[in-house]
């Protein structure tokens, strides 16, 4: 039965492994246009003298500035307290969510995450309304409290920071031992010291995996400094406050040298940690059952119920902001805002941020699998530099990534001139700041397909594509979807990245709030921030209940 | 098939080191070797899955190295079944017929007829998890089979099924494997399914071929004490002398079947071969021997003996085994044609 092999070998114009190679070049050329190039493009604009040539002079002027060094110790001083105050809250958040028989867990969980659907600044516009010049707070109570610097930074990053903390803590500490902890009260040990000699010892690894998070996404944020930071300036501002306000392109490049260091030292940390982390979960693991206790579980209703009032409280003050006349000198309830948009072009900037959302989804889905898939297949040294290309944005803050972009794409020789100032240069620019979450959530999920499915595909004659189409997303393209959506959300709320990139006619929601709060119109930039986070969660359930019609039960979007 | 001086190294770690080998049209050849010896690695190599350092795969003269694994038809079935758990079992079975470019009618029939082959009717439209062990595995090989394969690979198919579900496949693949006289080769550790199944058995150790043979071959007529003790326990007589013909073993000579070789030191008996005698008068290969333990396992009863300061064991079918006492002294018969020796390098 066995007929001639000439007959019954198969014949393959597609050499797989040459697909593969393609793909990994354009994957890489990608990675280096966007990512490698704009890097070092800031980093040799930092190391030449505005006359031409190389010289340290750039880094020397910054260090003899008295004022330019303040503000490194100022952005230190301001992150370090941040990551404190938040590890504090966010730890006890999630150890309540874990260990305590507190009711309303669901809902105070989803209070927690809402900082992720706003824009960072949403939390100092909400501060500015409760406790700024005209605050309510301050007018009520006649308190006098001035929030610009130091604190009202220091409170806006933490209510930034606090989901971040809490998905890494919840996640380490949800996987306490029941028989760890039955084994220390049988010893005679109380909750305290339970507390001190199980709990977190067993979540070391999430609680230093959260610090360095909180502390990059502290460093590096723009949107809180920029609005409540008042006199306060941080490096993040300060790249901005050179580039823009004074075309001072190779401070600028400094500035962003001096961001970048102590944040890839952070981000790298991080990482050292997580690959460190040992599996979690054992064959034998058994849950810990949750006994309820009436004093503990008030003491911690309590603490959470103010973590969540303050988020609340934050957030709610800036929609009510947007409904009223003019804040803070006519108090009335209107919708104008939202009816009559204070700026020439309208409502533009809101459709710009959601049409640029949208090719971020795609695009960033699409470059972050695609690259993800080769570093899985291939197993070179080759693979090696893209893993690194593609988890490296991951340590450079967006202000620093979007400067590279001015440097790379508004040099009249680069052919790809004519994306400057266009939302896809947003929309990639996005893409790629985010790449590192999108290709690290890719890897994970490719690693869970065992490769046995790909060799079964193999014998049976099955290509690559025919593989990847009928097999390999089939199964992960839930993951997929649920990494869309992260990079629709970040692209809605970031504005680090493409305050550089924007042009008049590519203005995004994010920055419109910017410029609004800088003319002092209050309520239209609240208005703005309330829109933003309307279309996120207005997309969120929309693809939930897409989902949910399909018959696809078991996805969680967020979180 | 041929295997040609294949070598194939991971990192520093020499996985399959100088393999030659020759496999017959329509045979059922075992790799057989403890965990690590390189078998599944010449396996994959010989699928495709593997580029080997060095060495050549031919089939029928036709060299395989650059034909990819998805172009060389060889049906696999993988230690964990690997069915695409987004498809049914009829799904399963037709894939690699569509990539094979199949037209519509001859899949249907191919797959209607694999799934009666494979008593998987009532199972078509089920997806894998649905499926009990034994029928997922069925399911594999109804799949790897479809295309027609020219040779078909299994990676230990049956090691992570029970016992019982175990033999009974056994004997479905082998009957499956005579009735469409395929090329078969299949990875496995235990030896007792390679003596079950095979027409011949290659024994690995450390990535090299210890022994090729048929089971028999392999078991009385061992290379070496590597194939002897993996096969089946073996005991390990110390000889008095080294090199004096005819030897002598325990104070008494040693009668042998056959030509005795010369430098060997030690001989070989397996334990179901030993006699245990309460007649305590001498004989040939009557040795004086005491009784240290019993342990009655059902269908035999094993008994660890001393003879001479020497400990060997005996596997006893009889009954009256279980009336041995520890301590008891009895006598030792070495049946002359189950002492064996073997040539040492």
């Amino acid at each position: 039965m066995q007929a001639a092999i000439s007959k019954t070998l198969l014949v393959s114009w597609i050499d797989d492994r040459k697909l593969l190679l393609i793909f990994a070049v354009l994957v890489s050329v990608l990675l280096v246009m966007f990512v490698a190039y704009p890097l070092w493009s800031i980093f040799r604009m930092s190391f030449l003298s505005p006359q031409g040539g190389w010289s340290l002079n750039n880094y020397v002027f910054f260090f003899s500035e008295p004022r330019l060094v303040g503000i490194v110790v100022n952005t230190f001083a301001m992150t370090i307290t941040t990551t404190l105050i938040t590890m504090i809250m966010a730890y006890l958040f999630s150890y309540a969510m874990i260990h305590s028989a507190i009711p309303f867990k669901h809902i105070f969980t989803l209070i927690a995450m809402s900082p992720l659907f706003a824009p960072s600044l949403i939390h100092a516009l909400g501060f500015q309304f409760l406790l700024g010049r005209n605050g309510l707070l301050n007018m009520f109570f006649n308190l006098g409290i001035s929030i610009y610097g130091f604190w009202g930074l220091v409170l806006s990053n933490t209510l930034y920071a606090f989901p971040h903390a809490v998905l890494i803590l919840r996640a380490s500490l949800a996987f306490a031992d029941q028989r760890m902890y039955e084994s220390a009260t049988m010893l005679g040990a109380s909750r305290w010291r339970i507390f001190w000699t199980v709990t977190v010892p067993a979540s070391r690894y999430g609680l230093m995996s959260a610090a360095f998070i909180v502390f990059a996404v502290t460093i590096t944020d723009f949107g809180n400094a920029i609005i409540i930071g008042g006199r306060y300036k941080v490096l993040a501002t300060e790249i901005y406050t050179q580039v823009v306000g004074q075309a001072n392109f190779n401070l600028g490049a400094v500035v962003s040298m001096v961001l970048l260091f102590p944040t890839a030292i952070a981000i790298s940390i991080e990482r050292w940690i997580s690959k460190r982390q040992p599996a979690l979960v054992t064959e034998k693991f058994v849950p810990l059952q949750v006994k309820s206790n009436r004093v503990f579980d008030t003491m911690m209703f309590i603490c959470v119920g103010l973590i969540c009032m303050a988020i609340i409280t934050v957030i709610g003050v800036v929609i009510y902001a947007s409904l009223v006349r003019l804040w803070p000198y006519s108090m009335v309830l209107t919708l104008r805002h939202y009816l009559e948009p204070e700026l020439q072009n309208g409502f533009e900037p809101l459709l710009n941020s959601i049409w640029m959302a949208m090719m971020t989804a795609i695009l960033g889905v699409l470059v972050t699998t695609l690259a993800a898939y080769i570093v899985h297949k291939m197993s070179s040294r080759f693979s090696r530099i893209l893993y690194f290309l593609s988890i490296l944005p991951g340590a450079v803050p967006g202000m620093v990534l979007g400067l590279g972009y001015i440097f790379v794409f508004n040099n009249p020789h680069n052919p790809l001139v004519f994306l400057y100032g266009s939302l896809l240069l947003l929309a990639i620019c996005t893409s790629y700041h985010f790449h590192a979450q999108g290709f690290l959530a890719a890897t994970t999920s490719f690693k869970q397909i065992s490769t046995v499915f790909d060799e079964a595909s193999a014998m049976l004659g099955g290509s690559v594509i025919r593989t990847l189409h009928k097999v390999t997303l089939p199964i992960i393209w839930p993951s997929l979807v649920r990494s869309s959506v992260f990079f629709y959300m970040q692209a809605m709320v970031t504005l680090s990245a493409v305050i550089f990139l924007f042009s008049p006619a590519s203005t995004v929601a994010s920055v419109v709030v910017v410029q609004l709060e800088d003319f002092g119109d209050m309520s239209s930039a609240a208005a703005f921030a309330t829109l933003i986070m309307l279309s996120v969660i207005v997309m969120l359930i929309t693809l939930q209940g897409l989902l949910h019609l399909m018959g696809v039960k078991n996805i969680s979007l967020v979180g | 098939m041929t295997l040609q001086d294949i070598t194939k190294r991971f990192d520093r770690v020499v996985a399959v080191s100088s393999v030659n080998l020759e496999i017959r049209e329509g045979e059922l050849v075992f790799f057989l070797g403890p965990s690590g010896c390189g078998k599944t690695t010449l396996l994959r190599v010989i699928a495709g899955l593997e580029i080997p350092d060095k060495g050549k795969v031919l089939l029928k003269e036709n060299d395989l190295a650059s034909t990819p694994a998805r172009l060389r038809n060889f049906g696999m079935v993988f230690q964990s079944y690997s069915l695409f758990l987004n498809m049914t079992v009829a799904k399963n079975v037709s894939y690699g017929l569509e990539c094979h470019k199949w037209d519509g009618n001859a899949k249907q029939r191919r797959v209607d007829e694999l799934l009666t082959m494979m008593r998987l009717e009532s199972q078509r439209d089920k997806y894998p998890n649905q499926l009990s062990g034994g029928q997922q595995q069925r399911v594999a090989l109804a799949r790897a089979l479809a295309p027609n394969p020219l040779v078909l690979l299994l990676d230990e198919p049956l090691s992570a099924l029970d016992a019982k579900v175990r033999a009974k496949l056994r004997g479905e693949v082998r009957d499956l494997q005579k009735r469409l006289d395929i090329t078969t080769i299949i990875v496995t550790h235990d030896q007792e399914e390679a003596m079950e199944m095979a027409d011949r058995v290659v024994v690995m150790n450390e990535g090299r071929i210890e022994q090729v043979g048929t089971p028999t071959d392999l078991y009385y007529r061992p290379a070496n004490l590597f194939v002897a003790d993996f096969l089946g326990k073996m005991n390990v007589l110390r000889l008095e002398e080294k090199g004096v013909v005819p030897p002598r073993l325990a104070g008494c000579l040693l009668s042998v079947e056959g030509e005795h070789p010369k430098n060997t030191e030690f001989v070989y008996v397996r334990p179901e071969a030993v006699e245990v005698l309460t007649d305590l008068r001498p004989g040939t290969n009557r040795f004086p021997g005491r009784v240290n333990k019993t342990t009655f396992l059902g269908t035999l009863t094993r008994v660890e003996l001393e003879m001479g300061k020497q400990h060997l064991a005996a596997e006893l079918r009889y009954k009256e085994a279980s009336i041995l006492q520890p301590g008891q002294e009895i006598t030792v018969y070495l049946p002359p044609e189950a002492v064996m020796t073997i040539a040492e390098s």
